[in-house]
């Protein structure tokens, strides 16, 4: 016969009523029950609610730490009710404290709105649409090998059940985080070998290395992860997502200078016209941003060729002098540009005017920086 | 209730059948507004503890000639054969498209979509992901779904009435469980996909929310259920729990033994052995529990289920859900325990008469998946034809209501009466009181049906059924409720519940006393053998003014005539 054990289950209760207006803080009500060892947290409170007070309240459903209902705050940590045991997490003065999730409202006593969490999920496009050549191709089923598939197995284990958010601290300070779990959803599309040509891929990665709602936020803490039921590891998903942002985020520019027709969405794809440039405000800044760095590339030419021993030009102190001082120009003019068509990207996702003023101090600085190393290797320091 | 939502389609249910008609609706005219209603978040729904995988032909090897007589001959004859025929050729494209839309199946070497054995089937062909197949399922058509703005989702909204006007479905009743508040919805056309009825037993692989509420709301709105006695009782539930160990794990090779560990299968179905269909292999346990060679646990008779030989390596990568619960709910490792089990009731074979477009008698009511009744499963259903089953008719309910509505020109308009007649029931349900209470009748209400109509049944035991049922519906007038709160009174809602469960024993204790016969999972003592001569129909029921009314369709043949 399995021993039992009396518990006292410290639950933290809260009601308010339709209108809104709250009834009472949040408070701790005590129910004592025997259970013995065979008994989940979950079926303990289906117990509770049965023989002591039936408004007790908490979501539940499967019963096998598939769906994600029950998430909840037992003795601090954050789990799923119906796949721990009471015996397992008694403390020594014979309680077990349950409490709702935390950084989320709550609606009644252990059930939170997931709503944010949910919304953040949706906001990272969680599907792609394959182009495919014509549209009554019929539907075949996209080869993926196993080893290929090893990548996404972690990722594609989130049952959706929060836990996580109720974990991060950053989160807990900054509702514009992305999330661990959206994070995951984000990575697990993304690392997947099929969906590559979708369009979502490009927008997903946008959307994620946007400064506000991404994925920067998140500074390794870790705890997502060690409060995970199924072992998904968001915080590693998080982080190679940030590689994949940081990658993206690099190469997206250099993809621009290259496929002109990208540079302006407004632009008529297949049919880019000669005066292009001419079309707005936008498409001049665009031109000037990539004139100047033409301009910046033949400064650099300049000055590497320079660097040989000899130096190639030294006696033509004029034209060094004009091409130092076209290249810093085209160099401030690149930088500006760069700003100044920042401001004017309207399509999402628009980048916060502080993220860019930032980036723009930061390359002007490096510019100067690199003219006044160049500089006085030439001249010698002034 | 002053406002009246409008929407075009109304899909009560977020299972994989529901998602499934609201994407396929979307994707036919993407100018339709679409509600998606669930009482849990979609991705919460029982969909999501399916483990085994979905059945349909995809490789060249196989033939859907083969799958449907597999089929057929599993449903002991009573699957209508040209709904068959239907779902067999559309079942590879469902999992295709499931795919295209991300579905993480399990793949082969070489990268195609892997397929595994499942009992009934002569071929491989139930493609899987893992042993979390309705998991991964679930979550694909969810996060396909949220890229369609048209499609509203209404989560944890509990729907509580069918309104109709002159033989047409016109709108529902919805109570916002957030709030508390009830609402009322018009449409053009309606999509019941509520899953099926399985919390009714005591021991079952089914959870809470399956309480059979789109049965009992269809009964009440006049359209028949079909069927009822049907309920497939699986071989290997845990022992303590009753949660579901998947029929993969025999597939992949595993063994019952009874208490002398011999496969004693070999006594009733040789060829198969433990890949015989489920009627077959329940009953066969129940038998050497009755011929005292079960094993006994504090859970009542066993066998057990022998994985140890299949290995860790295998047992991780083809059945990690298994080890994961074996170990979490019952303390034991497959890898190196024997898994005690017993047969557990599952899954509901009957449900809303529908035709080959998911189509009820009643105008602009459609049904899909677990709840509805083609049928396709007759009296036992293969494992793994039921998830094919959402996706296709499913699909199938979704272009036909999108078709449907554009020959709808408005939305109807709702029944005042009906309307303030629900919400004053619901108001006065609400602050009920008297001595009985929600929990303990549920659990004499599972009780009985474990008696009454469980594996084994007879004459004696169904008629004891029935005076009890009357009894328990008499405690039913007089539960009292002790949360009186509007917002997410779940108390509320399983009194709700357990009406419509109360509704949906009846129509099974009924429909099992008619079929004097043993046919699949319907297995009487005191009439052991099939009777095709009297009994090769179906059964419908519906409500007339004093009671529940049988009657009896004849079961469509197309090929394979009865043997
Ligand atoms: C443990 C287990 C394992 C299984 N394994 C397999 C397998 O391997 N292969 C296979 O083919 N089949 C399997 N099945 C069967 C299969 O999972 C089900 O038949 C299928 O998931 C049913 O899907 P559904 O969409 O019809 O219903 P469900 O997934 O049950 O969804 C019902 C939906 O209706 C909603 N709902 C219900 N009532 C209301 C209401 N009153 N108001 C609002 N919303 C409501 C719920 O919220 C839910 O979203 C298994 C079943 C179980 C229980
Ligand atoms: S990542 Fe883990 S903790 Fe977070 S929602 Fe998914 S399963 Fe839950
Ligand atoms: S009830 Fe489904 S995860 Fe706990």
């Amino acid at each position: 016969m399995a021993t039992t054990l009396k518990i006292t289950f410290k639950i933290k209760r809260y009601k308010k009523t339709a209108d809104e207006k709250f009834l009472k803080a949040p408070y701790f009500e005590n129910f004592k029950l025997e259970v013995d060892k065979n008994t989940t947290v979950l079926e303990a409170l289906k117990k509770l609610k049965a023989l002591e007070d039936g408004s007790l309240t908490f979501r539940s459903a499967c019963e096998m730490g598939m769906c994600g209902s029950c998430g909840m705050i037992v003795n601090g940590k954050p789990v799923l009710a119906c796949s721990i045991y009471c015996h397992d997490v008694i403390k020594k003065d014979k309680t077990i404290t349950i409490e709702p999730l935390q950084n989320m409202p709550i609606i009644k006593d252990l059930v939170t709105d997931i709503d944010d969490p949910l919304n953040k999920m949706r906001s990272v496009m969680p599907y792609w649409d394959q182009k495919s050549k014509t549209n009554n191709e019929p539907k075949k089923a996209c080869p993926q090998t196993p080893k290929e598939k090893a990548r996404i197995d972690e990722a594609t284990g989130c049952i959706k059940c929060m836990l996580c958010y109720s974990a991060c601290p950053v989160y807990g300070q900054d509702k514009n985080f992305i999330g661990p779990g959206a994070g995951t959803l984000a990575y697990r599309y993304e690392a997947d070998s099929r969906g590559i040509n979708s369009t979502e891929k490009q927008q997903r990665l946008d959307k994620i290395t946007s400064e506000e709602n991404g994925i920067w936020g998140c500074s390794f803490v870790g705890d997502c992860s060690s409060v995970c039921p199924k072992q998904v590891d968001p915080a590693k998903a998080l982080q190679l997502l940030k590689i994949k942002g940081s990658i993206h985020a690099a190469i997206k520019p250099l993809k621009k200078i290259f496929t002109c027709t990208s540079l302006n969405s407004s632009l008529p794809i297949n049919n880019p016209t000669a005066s292009w440039w001419l079309q707005n405000k936008t498409t001049l800044g665009y031109f000037l941003r990539e004139l100047s760095a033409i301009g910046i590339t033949l400064w650099a030419i300049f000055y590497v060729l320079n660097l040989s021993f000899p130096p190639l030009f030294t006696n033509l102190q004029s034209l060094t002098n004009f091409i130092f001082w076209f290249g810093f120009i085209s160099a401030l003019g690149h930088s500006i540009s760069w700003f100044w068509v920042g401001l004017k990207i309207t399509t999402p996702p628009s980048p916060s005017k502080s993220f860019l003023f930032l980036k723009f101090t930061g390359l002007i600085s490096g510019w100067i920086l690199i003219s006044y190393l160049l500089i006085s290797n030439l001249y010698g320091k002034f | 209730m002053e406002t009246i939502t409008q929407h075009d389609i109304l899909i009560i249910g977020g299972g994989a059948a529901g998602l499934r008609a609201a994407l396929a609706a979307v994707e036919t005219n993407p100018k339709l507004s679409i509600a998606l209603i669930s009482k849990v978040y979609p991705i919460r729904s029982h969909t999501v503890s399916a483990e085994g995988g979905v059945a349909g032909v995809i490789n060249p090897e196989d033939s859907l000639e083969a799958h449907a007589y597999d089929t057929i001959k599993g449903s002991n004859y009573l699957a209508d054969q040209d709904a068959v025929e239907l779902f067999v050729k559309k079942a590879p494209l469902e999992i295709i498209q499931i795919e295209n839309w991300g579905c993480p199946w399990s793949r082969t070497k070489e990268g195609k979509i892997a397929t595994r054995n499942f009992g009934g089937m002569s071929k491989p062909r139930t493609a899987y992901a893992a042993d979390k197949t309705g998991f991964y399922l679930l979550h694909s058509l969810f996060e396909r779904s949220l890229k369609y703005k048209q499609i509203t989702r209404y989560d944890e909204w509990f729907v509580t009435k069918i309104l109709t006007c002159e033989n047409q479905a016109t709108g529902i009743i919805a109570i916002q469980q957030r709030t508390g508040q009830i609402f009322a919805f018009s449409a053009k056309a309606i999509i019941l996909a509520t899953g099926g009825a399985g919390y009714l037993y005591q021991f079952t692989t089914n959870s809470n929310i399956k309480t059979g509420d789109g049965m009992a709301l269809a009964l009440q709105a006049g359209v028949a259920l079909k069927d009822m006695e049907f309920i497939q009782f699986h071989p290997t539930g845990l022992a303590r729990t009753g949660i579901l160990i998947t029929e993969a794990a025999r597939s992949e090779g595993g063994y019952l033994l009874n208490k002398n560990n011999d496969r004693f299968l070999k006594n009733y179905a040789p060829k198969t052995m433990e890949m015989s269909p489920r009627d077959l292999v329940s009953q066969a346990i129940i038998s050497e529990i009755k011929a005292g060679r079960g094993i006994e646990t504090p859970y009542g008779q066993c066998v057990h289920l022998d994985l140890r030989h299949l290995g860790e390596s295998l047992i991780k990568e083809k059945l990690p859900l298994v080890r994961e619960v074996a170990k979490t709910y019952q303390g034991v490792d497959p890898v190196y325990d024997l898994i005690p089990v017993r047969p557990v009731a599952h899954y509901f074979m009957g449900g809303i008469d529908v035709d080959l477009k998911t189509a009820t008698p009643l105008k602009g009511l459609f049904s899909a998946g677990e709840t509805a009744c083609l049928s396709i499963h007759g009296a036992n259903r293969l494992g793994s034809n039921s998830l094919a089953e959402c996706l296709v008719f499913g699909n199938i309910a979704g272009k036909t209501t999108a078709k449907f509505v554009d020959t709808q020109p408005q939305n109807p308009t709702l029944d005042q009466t009906q309307l303030k007649k629900e919400s004053d029931r619901l108001a006065k349900l609400r602050s009920v009181s008297g001595p009985e209470r929600v929990a303990p009748l549920k659990k004499d209400l599972g009780e009985m049906m474990e008696q009454a109509a469980g594996l084994i049944r007879d004459k004696k035991n169904l008629e004891i059924g029935l005076t009890k049922l009357t009894k328990l519906k008499q405690r039913y007038q007089k539960i009292g409720l002790s949360d009186h709160e509007e917002i997410f009174n779940t108390e509320f809602l399983a009194y709700l519940e357990l009406s419509n469960l109360l509704d949906v024993a009846e129509t099974i204790l009924i429909s099992a006393l008619a079929r004097e016969e043993s046919r699949g999972a319907h297995f009487r003592t005191d009439f052991p053998k099939q009777n095709n001569r009297q009994f090769h129909h179906h059964h419908l029921i519906t409500r007339a003014p004093d009671g529940l009314k049988i009657s009896l369709k004849p079961v469509t043949i197309t090929k394979w005539p009865l043997p």
